[in-house]
């Protein structure tokens, strides 16, 4: 009688400890492939009339004007194994009344340029330029060794010999935005 | 830490099976020694009893709300990167992982009088509960790019964990032929504790007017409470024998308590309910606590061409990176204290009604006053909560109980809680001579394949009885 009674207890625990499972297979984990992708306002500058005029000799400043600065360490190994492509935009608003070109260069230490743009070219009035820009990084080694953005602006000279006039507010309002694709 | 490691603890993290707390086939079980623990003043009919020390209790639940495991690893030759989005784009910020573990290291229990039963002893509990926040984790594994003006919530963060030692003692008292109360007395030591919650703030990315776009934080209210996790350098090492070895024996230390009762409305009707760990642990060693709170904003670095033509080539002066950096630290510092804090239990609620037919029996021993008719059946209806970070979580139970004999019982249950509506649960217990036994789990019809199953939970323990 006893071992009768025994059964179903020993029957259950047979059963809770051996449920089968379907095949399942953690390596998989290592085959995630993460693209996460952010994007990021990066450098932005306004110029105005005055900046294009030298009022000493009263003469426009027609050799360009730029401004080298730091640029995100592109070096690291993070962005050497991360980093896939780099997409950057472009938004400039010109009030004055004459059109500007503008470069866009990256340089290394030695001030080598790595890498550049091509000229874009900024009509008199135009308040909605826009421009897309994209470098592939992974295996752009150049392109990595670039630590400076270098900004040239130029004044396009007048058609009709007007010279702009310092006393009057224009601006060239210039921004930009990086979007960063990676793979992790 | 790397990017990927962060996303396979996301991905263990969701996909963990997770369980409740409820062990709703345990509740009110043929009077067995472990139902004092869910019920202070359940009734006893036994002289004295001793739980096999670490076997007497052993409980696992795990249970997630929307993920199963084999939702991500089932070796089907599909992509697991699709897999993990197409899980992460279920799951929502309501959807959780929940852990509990118990094992009792010393059960036993022994009666004083005809109207007292005096239970004591030792457990450790391990628990856990965390909320998928969904923005955090949509947004590092897509970025901001995809999706420039969603906001995040940094609200969604919420967990709270620890491993805690109680030491117990409750006594179970007939008032009167109708109604039996019971009360306990615990003593908790925690070993490890993490939480976060009650966090605010925002961050977006949205079309900015100085630059193109403006990102911003703003609110920032981040707080993590910690104890025994993080070292000296502030980051986390957790020896596992440290956390098992200190359980008893820890500086931080809380009291609680449990009370419940059982009441028969007639001999065959009978109502219970039970109120437990109502208590804290004031936290004070090893503590570390976190806080970021603040507003920053970015658009960009201005460059500032200045107005001589000279300086237009001036060499680079600025670090431009290590200025944001420090103006991030300023606007949002982190804070790092030692100060103490409370942390409240869990607290849990049972109730049930409870309808006795069938066959009657004499009692079966001298304590009972003989008002409680012993029948061989048993239906009814069972209520559970317990307080959690979000919400209260419910779980109501309709059971069958059958006994087969004086020494062998068996609960039949159907459970619908947040995880499913189609809980099966079995548990039997048998006593051969003063061996007791019991062994009990839930979602049966998953165990065929527990990858597919949403929670599991399994209990089951060893006692000696002494009628």
């Amino acid at each position: 009688m006893k071992n009768i009674r025994k059964t179903p207890i020993f029957l259950i625990f047979i059963f809770l400890f051996s449920s089968c499972v379907k095949y399942v297979d953690f390596e998989q984990i290592e085959d995630l492939t993460v693209e996460p992708v952010f994007t990021s306002s990066l450098v932005y500058f306004t110029l105005d009339q005055v900046t294009f005029f030298d009022r000493i000799n009263s003469v426009e400043v027609i050799t360009p004007i730029s401004k080298t600065s730091k640029f995100l360490s592109l070096n690291s190994s993070f962005v050497k194994n991360n980093l896939i492509k780099l997409e950057l935009e472009f938004e400039i608003s010109n009030q004055f009344d004459r059109d500007f070109t503008i470069n866009v260069e990256f340089l290394d230490d030695n001030n080598t340029r790595t890498h550049r743009f091509n000229t874009f070219n900024v009509d008199a009035n135009n308040l909605n330029y826009a421009q897309k820009e994209v470098i592939n990084i992974i295996n752009n080694q150049l392109f990595l060794s670039s630590t400076k953005i270098r900004v040239s602006v130029q004044l396009s000279p007048s058609n009709n010999g007007a010279v702009i006039n310092p006393n009057v507010v224009k601006n060239l309002v210039f921004k930009t935005a990086g979007t960063f694709f990676l793979k992790l | 830490m790397n990017f990927r490691k962060l996303f396979i603890i996301l991905g263990l993290f969701i996909c963990t099976v997770s369980y409740s707390q409820n062990k709703q086939i345990l509740y009110g079980f043929a009077e067995m020694p472990n139902t004092l623990m869910l019920n202070p003043g359940a009734e006893t009919n036994f002289k004295y009893h001793a739980g096999i020390p670490f076997l007497s209790g052993l409980s696992l639940n795990i249970g997630s709300s929307e993920a199963t495991i084999s939702d991500l690893f089932l070796a089907d030759n599909s992509s697991f990167t699709l897999k993990f989005k197409n899980l992460i784009g279920k799951l929502t910020e309501r959807d959780f992982l929940d852990l509990n573990t118990k094992v009792e290291i010393l059960n036993a229990g022994y009666r004083l009088n005809e109207k007292m039963y005096l239970s004591f002893g030792l457990y450790q509990e391990i628990d856990f509960i965390g909320y998928y926040p969904d923005d955090i984790v949509s947004s590092l594994f897509y970025g901001n790019g995809t999706n420039v003006d969603k906001t995040i919530y940094f609200s969604q963060l919420k967990f709270r964990g620890d491993v805690i030692g109680v030491i117990h003692a409750g006594l179970s008292y007939k008032v009167n032929k109708k109604l039996n109360i019971g009360g306990r007395f615990k003593i908790y030591s925690g070993s490890l504790y993490m939480s976060s919650k009650n966090n605010s703030g925002t961050f977006s990315t949205i079309k900015g007017d100085n630059n193109i776009y403006k990102s911003y934080l703003s609110n920032i209210n981040i707080n993590f409470n910690t104890s025994g996790l993080l070292d000296d350098n502030n980051r986390i090492n957790v020896g596992v024998k440290d956390v098992i070895g200190n359980t008893f024996l820890s500086k931080n230390i809380g009291v609680g308590f449990d009370l419940g009762f059982t009441y028969h409305y007639t001999p065959q009707v009978e109502f219970t309910g039970s109120i437990l760990d109502v208590g804290f642990i004031s936290y004070s060693k090893n503590v570390k606590n976190l806080s970021l709170v603040g507003n920053h904003q970015f658009d960009g670095v201005e460059v500032q061409f200045d107005g001589n033509n000279t300086d237009y080539w001036s060499p680079i002066n600025k670090d431009y990176l290590a200025e944001l950096d420090s103006e991030f630290k300023a606007n949002i510092p982190r804070e790092i204290t030692t100060n103490s804090f409370i942390s409240w239990r869990p607290i849990k609620f049972n109730g049930a009604v409870r309808y006795s037919f069938g066959r009657a029996r004499t009692n079966k021993e001298c304590y009972d006053e003989t008002y409680k008719e012993y029948y061989n059946n048993s239906v009814g209806f069972q209520l559970y909560a317990i307080t959690r970070p979000l919400s209260t979580q419910i779980a109501a139970t309709m059971f069958f109980e059958k006994s087969i004999g004086e020494k062998f019982s068996a609960k039949f249950t159907y459970t619908a809680n947040d995880y499913s509506m189609s809980n099966i649960g079995v548990g039997v217990s048998t006593q051969i001579g003063i061996f007791q036994m019991y062994g009990m789990v839930d979602n049966v019809f998953k165990l065929s394949d527990l990858t597919e199953a949403k929670s599991a939970s399994l209990q089951f323990g060893f006692n000696l009885i002494f009628d």
